[in-house]
């Protein structure tokens, strides 16, 4: 019987020449991904929980509404007095038309304050809310 | 002597690890879509133009300051909306409810109606000003 010779071994490295290219998709994924944290708003709110809860389709163009138990209302880190909120609202809309408010009430805040901000967001012709909340599962 | 000539060239090499760090950061700073909620359109301003609709296309549930719900005639708890307000679509489909809570009422109480009347697939919900 012939003696079948081994000598040639498989290269068993793994290629790494491509890695970098790997590695800069990856990146340009997550920077196009990325959106920074804006606005904090007001601190310990404790918001309802929901079960038709949905997720919000768009990442941009969304002004936050917080409204705190007391009745402290806060757009994009601004504390503001209910009738300036149409005014300050309206130039957002006009930039962009399909603003969507997101209200981040409080579980006690009273539903007269909400009321109250709504009919200002009527008026200031932004009428795509979304009430803020968290998922619930069947009780 | 115009043999040999070394090409200049940018270190590649560590270009990996420059991006490996990029990536890192964007990793701990991404924050996916994080906006949840029950969204809703308002109907627009219309001044002197007020809609009429027939009594019987109306369904009205009022909450009170304590969070009691008085849905058409009866007081009904709150895990009873849905249902209630599923049958009464059924036998209407024109109906039209109508959410009117007091200004006292707590802003969880209206979150809670308006999610037993989505889960309801009510077709249209007015919120009524509060007094």
């Amino acid at each position: 019987m012939p003696k079948i010779s081994r000598k040639q071994k498989a290269d068993v490295g793994i290629p790494t020449g491509s890695m970098g290219d790997i590695v800069f998709l990856l990146l340009i994924f997550f920077m196009v991904t990325t959106v920074f944290v804006e606005y904090r708003g007001i601190a310990g709110i404790e918001q309802p929980r929901a079960e038709m809860t949905k997720r919000l389709e768009k990442e941009r163009g969304i002004v936050h509404m917080w409204i705190a138990e007391d009745g402290e209302i806060n757009i994009d880190d601004m504390t503001i007095v209910m009738s300036d909120i149409a005014g300050l609202v309206y130039p957002k809309r006009v930039a962009e038309p399909r603003l969507i408010i997101s209200i981040i009430a409080d579980v006690g805040a009273p539903y007269g304050t909400v009321a109250d901000a709504m009919l200002q967001l009527r008026e200031a012709d932004a009428l795509q809310v979304n009430f803020a909340t968290l998922y619930a599962y069947a009780r | 002597m115009a043999g040999k000539r070394s090409e200049p060239e940018i270190p590649t090499a560590s270009m990996a690890d420059i991006a490996f760090l990029l990536i890192i950061f964007f990793l701990v700073t991404t924050s996916f879509n994080q906006e949840m909620g029950i969204g809703l359109t308002l109907p627009p301003v219309t001044e002197g133009a007020e809609l009429q609709v027939r009594k019987k296309n109306i369904l009205n549930i009022w909450v009170n300051a304590a969070g009691e719900i008085l849905l058409g005639e009866e007081i009904v708890s709150l895990q009873q909306v849905e249902r209630e307000v599923r049958r009464r679509v059924a036998e209407n489909p024109l109906l039209i409810v109508s959410l009117k809570a007091d200004r006292e009422t707590d802003y969880d109480i209206f979150v809670q109606i308006l999610d037993q009347l989505q889960k309801a697939e009510t077709p249209k919900i007015s919120l009524a000003e509060p007094d």
